[in-house]
């Protein structure tokens, strides 16, 4: 009856709903298939080969981050997307970075998005970004990048202290 | 000693501030093991020179 009432409307809904549907399924899909690349890439380091298993998934990373219509799902604390991409920005288990392209893609997605504290506090992705601040190996602009992170995301937690005194 | 970066100046935070500021930033701990094999790294550097 409401289908007939109002056709366009109903059709509307249920295209979100299975855009939003396809969305979820696509993040959760490439969030399996990162951590996979993690691993696989510390197994290659390990073996003395190159660890391009990452690198091979970066595009389609960065093209999700970056995708601003699915920001609130890239964002969403329950998908914890950004989870996996802390994983990819830590360091290998000899220590040494991710490859430089992944550093630079990841830390220019991270500085365009609006990162609230749930998000910071369900992905752990501070703990890494305060790593590159502390870590001689990144280059000094993924370093500037970092401090700055830093700064952004802790300034509302430390604004309300100041907001408390007053 | 240590580049510490950007130190997260955590003085005169109230309870609450500070326990988000640990649980996001971390205790500063957490990739203390890649910090060591870097410097180790670095000190091998230094003796082949």
């Amino acid at each position: 009856d409401a289908a007939v009432k109002n056709p366009v409307k109903r059709r509307r809904k249920k295209d979100e709903i299975d855009l939003e549907e396809e969305i979820d399924e696509q993040m959760a899909d490439l969030k399996m298939a990162m951590e996979k690349a993690c691993v696989a890439d510390n197994e290659a380091r390990e073996q003395g080969q190159p660890a391009v298993n990452k690198l091979k998934l970066l595009p389609k990373v960065t093209a999700l981050l970056n995708r601003t219509a699915i920001q609130d799902s890239v964002l969403d604390p329950e998908t914890n997307f950004l989870q996996s991409v802390k994983y990819f920005l830590e360091p290998l288990n000899d220590g040494s970075l991710p490859a430089y392209n992944i550093q630079r893609d990841i830390f220019a997605a991270l500085a365009r998005l609006p990162i609230n504290k749930e998000t910071l506090l369900s992905s752990g992705i501070g703990k890494v970004i305060l790593f590159y601040t502390r870590s001689k190996r990144p280059e000094p602009h993924i370093k500037r990048t970092a401090e700055r992170l830093l700064g952004e995301w802790s300034r509302p937690i430390l604004k309300r202290t100041d907001d408390y005194k007053k | 000693p240590r580049d510490k970066g950007v130190s997260l100046d955590t003085t005169g935070l109230d309870k609450d501030a500070l326990e988000d500021m640990q649980a996001i930033f971390g205790n500063g701990e957490e990739y203390d093991w890649a910090l060591q094999l870097e410097e180790e790294e670095q000190e091998r550097e230094r003796d082949e020179q």
